[in-house]
Formats: C-alpha cells, sequence, structure tokens
C-alpha cells in the first residue's frame, strides 16, 4: 500500500491550483508546521486521514483504502464571505476534477464522495446563542469542506 | 408436538422480526454511540455524556454529567411492538446525535475558545501543541496546549469507513 501516492492524487493539484493564485495562498498539509499563519491574511489548510486499508468485502483487493479529506480556507473577518468563498470553490473544483479523472492503467485511482460544505463559521447569527461564551475570537472568517475517498493502489 | 412447533416457530418469527427491523438497527446506534465517546475527545467527561439516541418510538440521552462516558441502551422491542408501534412506517429512522452545546467546536467544526478548567482530563492526551485558529484539535509544533481526540476525529469516524464497519458488525450479531 502506498499512502504517499495516494496523498499525492490530492496534494499535487490543490497545491497548484492554490500556487496558481495570484498572489499565491500558503497550504498547510499534515504535520507541516504553519508559522506564518499568525501574519498572514489568507491560507489553506488540507487534512487528509485515512480509514480502513482493506476492505475484502467489496472487493478481493487489499489494496483498497478509504479516507477522508478536510480542507479549511482562512480570510480576514469582517470583510465579507466573497473572498472565502472564492478560495473554498478552487479545491471544490479540484477535488471534481480529481473526481473526473479516469481509472488509470497503473498508479493510483481514487473516487471522492460526496463534497460537504462548505460550512462557515465563526457563526455569529444568533441561531446558536448559548454558545457566544465559547466562540473563538479569531481574526479570520473559516469555511470548511470534506469528502470521503476510496483509493485504489494498481500495479 | 405440532402445537409447541408452532408456538417455537411464532416465537422465533417475532423474534426475526424485530431484529431484522428495530433491534439490528438499534445495536448499530448503541455501538455507534459508544465508539464515538471513545474516538471523541474527553476532558470532564460532558461531551462524551451528551450523546443521544432517537429510536422510532423514544428518545434516550446521555446524562451530559461529568465523568467516564456511559454507554447509552435503548430498551429492546418484540415483533409485535414493531409491528404495532412502526409496522406501518415505510422507513425506520435511528438519530445520534450531541446535544452539548459546543458539539461543533468538540467536533471540530467551528472554532472555540478554550480554558484550563483546572482538572487534568479523564483521557490521556493525544497530542500537545500550539492550538492554531481555534480548531480544537489543530495543534503544531511546541506549545502547551493539549487535545485528546486527533483533529478532525468526528469526519474520519464518518466518512473513512469505521462507523460502516461498526454498522456491520452490529447488524450481524444475533
Amino acid at each position: 500500500m502506498n499512502y504517499q501516492a495516494i496523498r499525492a492524487v490530492f496534494e499535487t493539484p490543490l497545491l497548484t491550483a492554490y500556487n496558481s493564485l495570484s498572489p499565491a495562498v500558503p497550504v498547510y498539509f499534515d504535520n507541516v508546521m504553519n508559522d506564518g499563519a499568525d501574519s498572514a491574511e489568507e491560507f489553506v489548510d488540507i487534512n487528509i486521514q485515512f480509514g480502513l486499508t482493506t476492505e475484502s468485502t467489496l472487493t478481493t483487493s487489499l489494496d483498497m483504502v478509504r479516507g477522508v479529506i478536510i480542507i479549511r480556507t482562512y480570510t480576514p473577518k469582517g470583510r465579507g464571505p466573497a473572498r472565502n468563498q472564492t478560495l473554498i470553490n478552487v479545491a471544490t473544483s479540484a477535488l471534481q476534477t480529481i473526481n473526473a479523472t479516469p481509472k488509470p492503467a497503473s498508479g493510483v485511482y481514487v473516487r471522492t464522495g460526496p463534497i460537504d460544505g462548505p460550512a462557515f463559521s465563526p457563526d455569529f447569527g444568533g441561531t446558536t446563542p448559548d454558545q457566544q461564551s465559547r466562540r473563538a475570537f479569531t481574526p479570520f472568517f473559516i469555511s470548511r469542506i470534506e469528502a470521503g475517498f476510496q483509493a485504489q493502489v494498481i500495479s | 408436538m405440532a402445537r409447541n412447533g408452532v408456538w417455537n416457530m411464532l416465537k422465533e418469527l417475532d423474534r426475526v422480526a424485530a431484529t431484522t427491523v428495530y433491534n439490528g438497527p438499534k445495536r448499530a446506534a448503541e455501538r455507534v454511540v459508544r465508539e464515538l465517546q471513545e474516538r471523541g475527545p474527553a476532558w470532564t467527561g460532558e461531551f462524551s455524556n451528551s450523546w443521544q439516541i432517537k429510536t422510532p418510538t423514544t428518545v434516550k440521552r446521555g446524562t451530559g454529567a461529568p465523568g467516564n462516558p456511559v454507554p447509552i441502551v435503548t430498551p429492546p422491542l418484540t415483533g409485535r411492538q414493531v409491528t404495532n408501534s412502526i409496522g406501518s412506517k415505510d422507513k425506520v429512522v435511528f438519530r445520534i446525535n450531541n446535544f452539548s452545546s459546543y458539539a461543533d467546536i468538540a467536533t471540530d467544526m467551528a472554532p472555540g475558545t478554550f480554558i484550563n478548567p483546572g482538572t487534568e482530563p479523564i483521557k490521556p492526551f493525544d497530542k500537545t501543541g500550539k492550538r492554531q485558529k481555534g480548531i480544537r484539535g489543530l495543534l503544531t509544533g511546541q506549545g502547551g496546549n493539549r487535545r485528546t481526540a486527533p483533529l478532525d476525529w468526528f469526519s474520519i469516524y464518518l466518512k473513512a469507513g469505521a462507523i460502516d464497519k461498526a454498522i456491520q458488525v452490529a447488524m450481524q450479531t444475533r
């Protein structure tokens, strides 16, 4: 099983997409120090986690991994949602492109499930007033999407 | 003998009907809550004890109190009870949710503010570091912030296959 190759299927197009924006938006992956976040006005966090590595009930192949990808985009708070939606849309488009990629003869074949979100926070809309005291007073407006995926390593 | 045979068959049918329609999903829901309690964060235990299962006939709530997580058990039904209460419905829905006021923060869906409650957590630390942007599980580098469950533990459980496995195992158990 090649977890790194599976990660690359997601990370490479997402990194390319955010780097090609003008100005480029920093992207932080798992186990990468987000050392610029305190000064950066906008950035992206991507969390890729694996769940089941074998699923013999669905297929005889043991090279079948299930996991989840969670993408958060951070933009300045108090300036409306437009910029944040633009950034999260980059991720949504990248995931849809990955999902539409035909099955290769060799390498990694990935299909995602439904993309949940984007959900925006902090939400001070008053729907949950009892939570106000626990709300974070960060300077960021955050959106979040997530999608389960199934990856197959074809050799 | 024949009468006993018919009686036993009716009892078995009753058990099978209840198991198929109700008790299988009931076991699955209870198992899912147990696993959510095990996987989720637990400092005082309030969040872990704030899960609830809404069955087609009743709602079973956790205590919402601090302390070690207590599993939620919903009452079993017989086949006749199943027929009477939910026999006319075209689907049987079990709903699991957490009624804690900070559930979205605990599940890493929203940022929050965090204070040290002055007590040690009831669950071992998963990681220490510096919390980023108020996201509970997002710890990087060196720092004194602590978490008792990995980042996005809830999404991982729901989307990466674990919940499917839990339901599969529970439904196959007699």
